[in-house]
């Protein structure tokens, strides 16, 4: 089996790597790709928090928004180089998260969700009337291409594998941090934070450090969105966009590594798919999301190992 | 004068969190759901109460208890069929079908009504204008007032003095010792669910004078709602009134003397402060974690 899922693995690189030629450089698809990678970055950090660690947070736009501005405004307004912006915007992010984390250490479920989705709107609503910083509502325009060295990220397919390669590297990152002794820290916090103290595993210590490594990949995607679009709205970063990510992670299967693809690729996927629909199409990906959580309130992971890799797999397991 | 008006304005607003606010609540306490789409029920409320008004040729009263009756079945439904199958302790799954439901809930608004922000006729809520020395204020704000305030007196009648409410508050107390008590426990819980519903309905009709009826109207709405059931301390009732009207007042006041740009933040801020200083709210018990 270990060797089969190998073999599965190396296809799907080999195809992501072919999709550009594979689709004749389609601009749409490209674009979607794209988003895909960044919300499957994104995902990754809350699947990281919420799914490792247990710490629900339904404001994770807030921090893809900081990441996302700090990054335009760097690279904007001060001139950064790229990877200076990028780097600066993961690390401010990361800031961020461990405030928010010290604020929050002391709630848990529902008021924890409650608390996130209040700091969601605050940061919603700042960037909106903070005009000389973010542009306010007519958004923050002219954000410079990403660029390492001479090399300009100015296409779509070159910007695809830009994104392609910090996907993967998330992936690979993600895993081995989750399968290190960080990783079952995290688990043993969520499973049972009084077990975890008397073990040794301070339960303050690691909320804070899934809050910040959270923080990060979120601030990674957010300044990748901004070097992507190159121009930014505050309205974009709203609640439901917030909500579409805490989705992702749900419906893929939290706390598996490979739950956020699966979860990135399905509903930006049926949400394309589903355009012909036009009036009916928000009422059926709604109806789509609302009976996946009945009938697998585990994510789509769950189910697939039980129908499909019955035999004890290691590919999609949930750890 | 204008502080007598801000403070009606105030009154008015915090009068319709509170009826949010107390949905949650008796949401909370019933089944032990966080319910996302408190604010889309009384988005529906609100459409409803515009075919009652334009299509039934209801007044403020009839259309009131028909729109409260009609949302009230639909939270049946929505209760029994998306809420219950789903374990009470996966909490993330349970949130996902509240918002899979909020999303379903919009999108048929977008279909039934159209896209664009409605309002209900000005002569819905008419009555003779108070005058007071230098201003005249409208019917609609005391309207809303004493509306909300009979519902919420109603409420806690039937809470506090029938059998059928003490049945509520057993199976809100402990669900396992109501049920050897011989309480139908799931009918009582769909109950709690309709009769929070019918709230966010009443307040969605409510609402029509302050602002437009529009397909997003209830998602911020809805947020601010739980500010003002956690200020109150969530799962208490008369602690949800007092924070909606506590919040109604904060956001009036903190709109015209410090920044009307910032007069949504105000909620989010304070209930912010509230779960880090007073986790528990004004009014309330819940559960904390010692660092």
């Amino acid at each position: 089996m270990k060797g089969y899922s190998g073999v599965l693995k190396i296809v799907a690189v080999v195809l992501l790597l072919l999709l550009p030629p594979l689709t004749g450089q389609n601009y749409y698809f490209l674009h979607v790709s794209i988003m895909v990678g960044i919300f499957f970055i994104l995902a990754q950090g809350l699947n990281i928090l919420f799914g490792y660690a247990g710490q629900i947070s339904i404001g994770h736009a807030a921090f893809y928004a900081i990441g996302a501005y700090t990054s335009a405004i760097l690279a904007g307004t001060l001139s950064f180089p790229f990877w200076a912006a990028m780097l600066v915007a993961i690390l401010f992010t990361g800031f961020i998260g461990f405030l928010l984390g010290l604020t929050c250490l002391r709630l848990r479920g529902e008021y924890l969700a409650l608390t996130t989705v209040a700091f969601g709107e605050i940061v919603q609503i700042v960037l909106t009337q903070w005009e000389e910083l973010s542009g306010g509502p007519e958004g923050f325009l002219n954000i410079p291409y990403a660029r390492i060295g001479p090399f300009s990220f100015d296409t779509p397919v070159r910007f695809y594998y830009l994104a392609l390669c910090l996907a993967l590297l998330i992936l690979i990152l993600t895993r081995n941090l989750t399968a290190s002794k960080l990783g079952r820290s995290f688990r043993s916090i969520r499973d049972d934070p009084l077990a975890a103290d008397i073990l040794g595993v301070n339960p303050t210590k690691y909320k804070l450090i899934a809050f910040i490594l959270s923080a990060f990949y979120a601030g990674l995607a957010g300044s990748l969105y901004a070097h992507f679009t190159r121009a930014l709205l505050p309205d974009y970063f709203n609640l439901p966009l917030s909500v579409l990510i805490f989705m992702m992670v749900m419906l893929g299967g939290m706390g598996s590594l490979y739950g956020p693809v699966i979860g990135a690729l399905l509903l930006t996927a049926s949400f394309e798919l589903l355009r012909s629909l036009e009036d009916y199409q928000m009422v059926i990906y709604g109806l789509i999301i609302l009976l996946i959580t009945i009938f697998a309130p585990e994510g789509l992971v769950g189910i697939i190992n039980k129908k499909i890799f019955q035999k004890g797999s290691t590919i999609l397991r949930r750890t | 004068m204008l502080l007598l008006y801000e403070l009606l304005a105030g009154l008015s607003a915090g009068c319709i969190y509170a009826l949010v606010a107390l949905g949650y609540s008796l949401i909370f306490a019933s089944i032990r759901l966080l319910h996302f789409a408190q604010g889309d029920l009384l988005m529906i409320g609100g459409f409803f109460a515009l075919t009652m008004v334009l299509t039934f040729k209801l007044g403020l009263y009839t259309g009131i208890i028909a729109v409260m009756l009609i949302v009230g079945m639909v939270g049946f439904f929505i209760e029994r069929f998306a809420y219950r199958p789903i374990p009470q302790r996966m909490i993330g799954a349970r949130i996902m079908s509240t918002l899979g439901i909020g999303l379903i809930l919009r999108n048929m608004a977008i279909i039934l009504w159209g896209p664009q922000p409605r309002g209900l006729p000005p002569p819905v809520f008419s009555g003779p204008p108070i005058h007071l020395p230098g201003m005249v204020i409208p019917p609609a704000y005391y309207l809303i007032l004493i509306i909300s305030v009979a519902i919420m007196i109603l409420l806690t009648l039937f809470l506090g003095k029938t059998k059928l409410g003490l049945a509520m508050r057993t199976t809100a107390h402990d669900q396992s010792l109501a049920e050897l008590m011989g309480i139908e426990t799931s009918w009582v819980m769909s109950l709690s669910f309709m009769i929070a519903a019918a709230m966010a309905a009443a307040a969605g009709m409510l609402v029509a004078p302050i602002t437009f009826i529009s397909q997003g109207m209830g998602f911020r709405l809805g947020v601010k709602g739980f500010a003002a059931a956690i200020l109150g301390g969530f799962g208490n009732i008369p602690g949800s009134m007092i924070g909606g009207i506590v919040l109604g007042l904060v956001e009036t006041f903190g709109g015209s003397f410090i920044s009307s740009g910032y007069k949504d933040c105000f909620a989010f801020v304070l209930l912010i402060l509230v779960l880090i200083f007073r986790p528990s709210g004004l009014l309330g018990k819940a559960p904390i974690e010692k660092v």
